[in-house]
């Protein structure tokens, strides 16, 4: 029988809800309750990480992999500014906090694409820091 | 165009983008008087200039908005609107109170200017972004309301969607909130206090509906998404806008002598400010990605997409920045509130007007959308202004982090005009992208005037299931 076609138009949120809270902790993470969601996101996948459909499975390895590299990154990068310029330095301060502002947003804004992706039922792959698509 | 008293929209949006080029105009003015101090002095000292450049931009999105809800209420209501005369009439008194009121500032000194017009009768002048002499400020009043009685009463007349319930309820408390401009008392702590009431709960309150009822009504026409899919998003974004946004009035409260209670109220609640422009990005990419095929109009979808991302950035972002008491202990009043406060307005007001002027002026000149060569010119100037905007955030917002590390931080720290000294390689940065951005905006007013094959505005049909 051929999978039934979301009508896009009509549902308001046809994608699998364990892809979508996946999502939701994403950005959670990265807004409301850094760490906490981060936690739960983390038993989630360990939870479903061989669900059945491969939606689920998508949504839960991406959030999971782009938290560890985007947080790697975002507060690395931080670091290295600072230990580099020192936290005396003036200069150190501006390209550090410019750095991690863009950053995290773009991080943000990375998320909302996925999350319509798991609400429309589409997959989905974090640039650079996702893992490669399941064929 | 479904109603032929729509038309009215177009003079508002014309007189609004006209004004754009005026306010921008100033804001480069301004900008080279950070870096030559001298800069056209005598003749537009800087605090002529800012006044300009930021009533300019008031008066021009108040026009935006009038022309967008001229537009869009007789389409929601399916009903002509209930007076197209009393429109064009309120139309002509506006622009002539604000083009008065512009050369009365550029003209005649302030002081002057508040003595000629009544300020010792009802003492209203003085305050930022409320600078208006008295007459001025009765005639918003009256245009306000006059505007409000026409689109109330058309919505009256006609079917009653949520998108036109919102668009009105946010344009009703744009004028309710604006009486707080005749409340002037003399404790300078209350005087701020209020003063706040206009202008927070404009733009982080009932604006917020007016943007989020405006780009909801832009997406069902581009997207052809079911109406009741958008209006579960709308609920739920204005709710999040008034919730947050009302106590979050409280970020205004710090260091000014109100109790310190509101240092916990503005954060927390503030703090969460962002989760309506939030929501909003969601929203957009959300309905776009639904639709099942292109509209013609791609430009006007870009707006609709920009206006979530930077809404977001500016808005929401950029305020968090410095929101919390305890960081805005350090950057009160610093270039990092001017840095938030041009990509919050370009990005929510700014672009949720261009818009629907980009939906609505192709239809109201006989076409669903503009040739492809027009559209080509108008989403460069998308790019070129909001990449610009973006710089010039950056920009600001590093001599702003600066400003506070040598005027607040510091073990020795600078006196203010010292400590702009050391910003100006900034401000010179900041300056260029203001020319730039100058640039984007006259390629935008080109894209009008680009001729082209379109299509006629009844053609298209949004695809549905």
């Amino acid at each position: 029988m051929p999978e039934r076609q979301p009508d896009l138009l009509k549902e308001q949120a046809p994608g699998p809800r364990l892809a979508i809270v996946a999502e939701a902790l994403f950005l959670a993470n990265l807004m409301v309750a850094p760490g906490i969601a981060f936690v739960a996101m983390f038993v989630l996948w360990r939870r479903h990480r061989a669900h059945p459909d491969p939606l689920v499975r998508n949504h839960l390895e991406q959030t999971v992999f782009a938290s560890l590299w985007g947080g790697a990154f975002l507060v690395g990068m931080s670091l290295v500014i600072f230990l580099l310029g020192g936290f005396e330095s003036p200069a150190a301060w501006v390209l550090a906090i410019l750095y991690f502002v863009c950053f995290h947003a773009t991080l943000i804004l990375l998320g909302v694409i996925g999350l319509n992706r798991a609400i429309l039922a589409q997959r989905w792959r974090y640039p650079l820091i996702g893992p490669e698509l399941e064929e | 165009m479904k109603y032929k008293t729509q038309a009215v929209a177009m003079p508002y949006f014309i007189a609004a983008i006209a004004l754009f080029v005026g306010q921008i105009i100033f804001g480069m003015i301004m900008g080279l008087q950070y870096v030559v101090g001298d800069f056209l002095f005598p003749e537009i000292p800087f605090n002529v200039a800012r006044m300009v450049h930021t009533n300019l931009l008031i008066v021009w999105l108040l026009f935006g908005f009038m022309g967008a809800a001229y537009y869009l209420v007789p389409e929601e209501a399916e009903t002509e609107l209930y007076s197209p005369k009393l429109a064009l009439a309120l139309f002509w008194i506006f622009l002539a109170a604000g083009a008065l009121t512009i050369l009365g500032y550029l003209f005649v000194p302030y002081a002057t200017l508040a003595a000629a017009t009544g300020n010792d009768i009802l003492a209203t002048m003085g305050r930022e972004f409320l600078e208006q002499p008295l007459p001025t400020k009765i005639g918003i009043v009256v245009v306000a309301l006059a505007f409000l009685f026409n689109i109330t009463m058309t919505m009256l007349k006609g079917r009653k969607t949520v998108i036109s319930i919102v668009l009105l309820l946010g344009l009703w408390g744009l004028a309710i909130f604006f009486l707080f401009a005749f409340y002037n008392p003399s404790n300078l702590v209350k005087d701020k206090f209020y003063w706040w009431w206009v202008v927070h709960l404009w733009v982080e309150g009932v604006w917020e509906l007016i943007m989020a009822a405006l780009l909801a009504f832009v997406l069902i026409k581009v997207t052809g998404v079911d109406r009741e899919v958008i209006e579960k998003w709308l609920y739920v974004i204005i709710t999040l806008a008034l919730v947050t946004g009302i106590i979050g009035t409280g970020h205004h409260y710090f260091w000014i002598g109100t109790p310190a209670y509101w240092q916990w109220l503005g954060s927390i609640f503030s703090a969460l400010e962002p989760i309506p422009f939030f929501a909003m990005t969601v929203f957009a990419f959300n309905m776009v990605n639904r639709r099942r095929r292109e509209h013609p109009n791609k430009a006007a979808v870009l707006w609709a997409l920009g206006t979530g991302v930077m809404a977001f950035l500016g808005a929401g972002v950029w305020g968090f920045l410095h929101t919390l008491a305890p960081v805005n202990y350090f950057t009160h009043g610093s270039q990092i509130t001017a840095a938030h406060g041009h990509m919050a307005f370009y990005g929510a007001y700014v672009m949720v007007v261009i818009t629907i002027i980009s939906y609505a002026m192709p239809i109201m000149r006989g076409r669903a959308a503009n040739s492809e060569r027009a559209q080509v010119v108008e989403m460069w100037s998308f790019w070129i202004m909001t990449i610009s905007m973006v710089f010039i955030t950056l920009f600001l917002t590093a001599a702003g982090i600066l400003q506070v590390w040598l005027q607040r931080v510091a073990d020795t720290p600078m006196p203010f005009m010292m400590a702009q000294d050391q910003v100006q390689l900034f401000y010179w940065m900041r300056q260029w992208a203001g020319v730039t951005f100058f640039i984007g905006l006259v390629t935008y007013l080109v894209s009008f005037f680009i001729k082209g094959e379109t299509k006629p505005a009844m053609e298209y049909k949004p695809a549905t299931a």
